[in-house]
């Protein structure tokens, strides 16, 4: 999988990731390794751009986890702290405030699995790019 | 040509030191091969307790019924399991029916597998039925389980007086329902990862098998299994595998999806645990 890192200015600055090939557990590592540069360059909103993706494995859920994690600001020092980072991202879900991160274009198979983990109720997804930037205003 | 002076003692030098980290490379290569190799078998030993935790034999609910699993592990390991357990502990006629998978590989998954499966267990026994299983289970994950994973899974219960089996699933992948006729169904299933929410959302449903019918379950690892060209072998084929074996009853449903595996994968070593379960009622005239 190759990843290549965008950043789009509209009402906020959107960190844009875009993926080319299966996200799986030989590359989830290194998507969550982008979402950590971006979050540690200071960006608040990120967009997982995944309209390259033919495939995407259960690591890729656990990737889209810890990126929300770490943009929601608490960074997991260590289990405990990211398990209560979760339970806090868990009621601004709730609250329907979870926002920071987002997805762009998943393939029918890649939001099957989104939808039916209940994945897709902690994580806006978008088919249209503009849409989806406008939505972290 | 003359040679400039000291040259000679300057090669026998460079020879000492070459020889010297020839030696010393030679003892790293050495000792990185006695790690790999107790890594290795570190992972060996982990990969038998994993499989030495699921049933290989399963409570017997009479001729007309069939239960058969499969569990094949990963390169690495895995957090795949399967579970089969009377319903009610000293129960008869009830069968519970379990089947997993952690969204994550390593030891940390095969660890949290081997503790949920547990939980699990106990869960069903004490519980009054699959949906409620899950949330029990879920609770302990949601609230203690401090790990960054979470689990899919569905549970099922069986009478087999009157063939009612009763599931619920939390993100699992949906059960199969494969006919006699040769005709496969997707089951409905429905609710959220064990660990994401708390409380979860999970739904149960009822259905009861007819003689004829089986219904398979499997983890993402049978769909998601590559082949050389990175291609997945996919729901076509599932479907496409198990018409292949319509009323040939539960092991040999399983070992016909299994040899479809294999045959599309052609050797490819497999990334994630493939792991299936299937319950079979045995038409009357069989």
């Amino acid at each position: 999988m190759n990843t290549s890192v965008d950043k789009v200015t509209a009402a906020v600055t959107v960190t844009v990731l875009r993926l080319d090939g299966d996200l799986d557990a030989s590359s989830y590592e290194q998507l969550i390794e982008a979402g950590r540069k971006a979050v540690d360059a200071g960006a608040h909103h990120v967009l997982v751009d995944l309209r390259k993706v033919p495939f995407m494995g259960s690591s890729g859920l656990v990737a889209f986890h810890t990126i929300a994690l770490l943009l929601a600001g608490e960074v997991p020092p260590d289990l405990e702290g990211g398990w209560n980072a979760h339970h806090a991202m868990q009621r601004s879900v709730e609250a329907g405030t979870q926002t920071h991160l987002q997805l762009l274009g998943p393939a029918p198979s890649v939001r099957k699995a989104l939808e039916r983990t209940g994945m897709s109720r902690f994580i806006p997804i978008h088919e249209d790019e503009a849409a989806a930037i406008a939505a972290f205003a | 040509m003359t040679r400039p002076p000291g040259t000679a003692a300057e090669l026998r030098r460079l020879r000492r030191l070459l020889g010297e980290r020839d030696a010393r490379i030679v003892e790293l290569g050495d000792a990185l091969a006695e790690a790999n190799e107790r890594n290795d078998q570190e992972l060996r030993t982990a990969q038998r307790i994993q499989v030495s935790l699921m049933p290989r034999s399963f409570p017997d609910l009479g001729p007309e019924w069939q239960v058969a699993a499969r569990y094949r592990a990963a390169r690495s390991i895995g957090g795949d399991a399967y579970d089969v357990y009377p319903a009610h502990p000293g129960g008869e006629g009830q069968l519970g029916v379990g089947i997993a998978d952690v969204t994550g590989k390593g030891v940390t998954a095969a660890l949290l597998m081997a503790f949920c499966r547990a939980v699990m267990r106990s869960a069903a026994w004490n519980g009054t039925g699959p949906a409620d299983t899950l949330a029990r289970v879920n609770r302990v994950l949601a609230r203690d389980v401090r790990s960054g994973l979470f689990v899919t899974a569905l549970v099922a219960e069986l009478t087999a007086a009157t063939g009612e089996l009763r599931w619920a699933s939390a993100g699992h992948e949906p059960p199969l329902l494969l006919r006699p006729g040769g005709t496969v169904a997707e089951l409905p299933a429905g609710g959220t990862m064990l660990g994401l929410f708390d409380p979860m959302e999970t739904v149960e449903h009822r259905r009861r098998l007819r003689p004829g019918e089986t219904v398979v379950l499997v983890t993402d690892g049978i769909i998601d299994a590559a082949d050389r060209r990175g291609r997945r072998f996919g729901e076509r084929r599932l479907r496409r595998a198990l018409r292949a074996s319509a009323g040939s009853g539960a092991e040999a449903t399983l070992a016909g999806i299994l040899d479809a595996v294999d045959a599309f994968a052609d050797g490819m070593p497999q990334a994630d645990d493939l792991t299936m379960l299937a319950l079979h009622r045995v038409p009357k005239s069989a």
